[in-house]
């Protein structure tokens, strides 16, 4: 007889971001539908066409970092230890009472170490010597620094995974999770998302895809999921990183949760590196399966935590997408785009979206989509447009769709 | 000051070389997506050559509206026209 498929709950959540760090300041600028989207400042960036993006501001890593290992860090890596620390304390766990070897680490990136490559390599090529390039140049760099290092603090000894697709890398990140511990690889995992990547060359390359907006006189007016006059994406750094645990884990230990992670589900479209299928077909199919995961109705659903990027094809095809899997019912459902206020955090996004959706069911309140000032009849739903509202939910969904058409979704509900 | 036709021969060269094309499929009329099938990705990249080739800037909200070879060639040759 086999063993039956474990429950996974959410309790701990960390969270960095351009309108807060620690869960309570990122709501509380959620809920005051507060932009977190300004004039770049930390490099020129007056010959860029697109000059704007969501700084993380005042952070200080010595509030989560001991001060002789910050240096041996990126600050990719710092933003998803902080984020660790934080789901850590708020999860209320205590590592040394477990199996260790039965916990592990996910974590989702885009661009992980750029902003060493972009360092070091100004270096070789300025100099033309490549003993200038610095020593602990690979293990900064490295993609999977961010959960190595998550690991080596808790000494967390299961299976260590870095995840990059793109814009679903933390929404990917949280459901290879899931699938660990149900698969009984795990008991515990630390999962989440991570990006640094308002840098020089990345904000150029972002610029010559043409892919961002250019509103550069009105930042905070720039990211506008779902409006008439979106003009494309704006950048954002942070990291989301939640603890996830089985049920049974999580009860033993009397731990408050925020929500049961019941479904994932994952399409790829296979079918161009950077536009989506204008049907919503695969992205359809993606929260199909999610939803199939979970056990879940598609009438059960109330919440919808949108990938809404504010680009012109996005958001169109999303509310598409959605519709097709929803019908009527889809008229009902409360959404938003929380990249409306911290911009596209890339690899962080499906992570910090995945924390938007389980503090909105455990709190019954839904963030506004601030901007949203002229309706577009191709995105007619329901996006909380600028004010946020009460609203109980009990089965809230996430979606993140990446460049390369991966199209992650997530589904959770509500403790009862 | 470049004759038009030039700009027009050049642009239809990049498109050629670029695409692997015949120069004989490059017609003035031809659509860029529909007829040459170019793709989104296509389409920057080639502004982004025309850009360079010709040192000026083309918005995107400009690219929008190319839709023939000849919206191309007829944008390209108002903006090089001297002041």
């Amino acid at each position: 007889m086999g063993k039956a498929v474990p429950r996974v709950v959410l309790t701990g959540l960390g969270v960095v971001s351009p309108i807060g760090s620690g869960k309570e300041a990122f709501w509380a600028g959620l809920m005051e539908g507060r932009s977190g989207i300004r004039t770049i400042q930390r490099f020129d960036v007056s010959s860029y066409p697109s000059q704007i993006g969501g700084e993380v501001p005042d952070f200080r890593p010595e509030d989560y970092i001991p001060v002789s290992k910050i240096p041996k860090m990126a600050t990719v890596t710092r933003y998803a230890m902080a984020a660790a620390k934080m789901a850590v304390e708020d999860g209320q766990i205590d590592f040394s009472g477990i199996d260790r070897t039965r916990a592990g680490v996910v974590i989702g990136t885009g661009m992980g170490g750029m902003g060493i490559y972009e360092v070091q390599l100004r270096t070789l090529f300025e100099t033309g010597n490549p003993r200038r390039v610095h020593p602990l140049s690979v293990p900064l760099a490295t993609s999977n620094a961010a959960a190595a290092e998550m690991a080596i603090s808790y000494g967390l000894k299961g299976h260590n995974i870095t995840i990059s697709t793109a814009c679903s890398s933390g929404g990917n990140a949280i459901g290879q999770g899931l699938d660990l511990i149900r698969s009984g690889r795990a008991d515990m995992i630390m999962a989440g998302g991570t990006e640094a990547c308002l840098l020089p060359g990345v904000l150029a390359a972002f610029c010559s895809l043409r892919t961002l907006s250019v509103r550069n006189d009105a930042p905070d007016r720039a990211s506008r999921p779902f409006d008439k006059n979106r003009d494309g994406f704006v950048l954002g750094e942070g990291a989301g990183v939640v603890l996830m645990e089985t049920l049974e884990s999580a009860e033993r230990r009397k731990a408050s949760m925020y929500a049961e992670l019941v479904g994932y589900g994952c399409a790829c479209e296979a079918s161009h590196m950077v536009s989506p299928d204008v049907s919503g077909a695969e992205q359809a199919r993606a929260m199909r399966l999610a939803l199939e995961d979970g056990e879940v109705s598609p009438w059960e659903v109330d919440y919808i935590n949108t990938h809404g990027t504010s680009t012109l094809l996005n958001d169109a095809v999303e509310t598409r997408a959605i519709k097709s899997v929803f019908g009527r019912h889809a008229h009902d459902i409360s959404m938003n785009s929380t990249k409306s206020m911290i911009g596209h955090t890339i690899g962080a996004a499906g992570a910090i979206e995945a924390i938007v959706c389980a503090l909105t069911l455990q709190r019954g309140r839904i963030h506004p989509t601030v901007n949203i000032e002229t309706p577009d009849p191709e995105c007619d739903l329901d996006y909380t447009p600028n004010q946020a509202r009460a609203r109980p939910v009990q089965v809230a969904l996430s979606n993140s769709f990446g460049f390369g058409s991966n199209n992650a979704c997530l589904v959770m509900r509500a403790i009862s | 000051m470049e004759s038009t036709d030039l700009i027009e021969e050049r642009i239809k060269g990049r498109l050629a070389e670029k695409f692997q094309k015949n120069a004989s499929d490059i017609l003035s009329e031809s659509r860029l997506v529909q007829d040459l099938g170019l793709d989104s990705l296509d389409t920057f990249e080639l502004l982004f050559e025309l850009e360079n080739e010709f040192n000026i800037g083309i918005p995107t909200a400009d690219a929008l509206a190319f839709v023939r070879v000849q919206d191309v060639v007829s944008y390209i040759q108002n903006k090089t026209k001297p002041a």
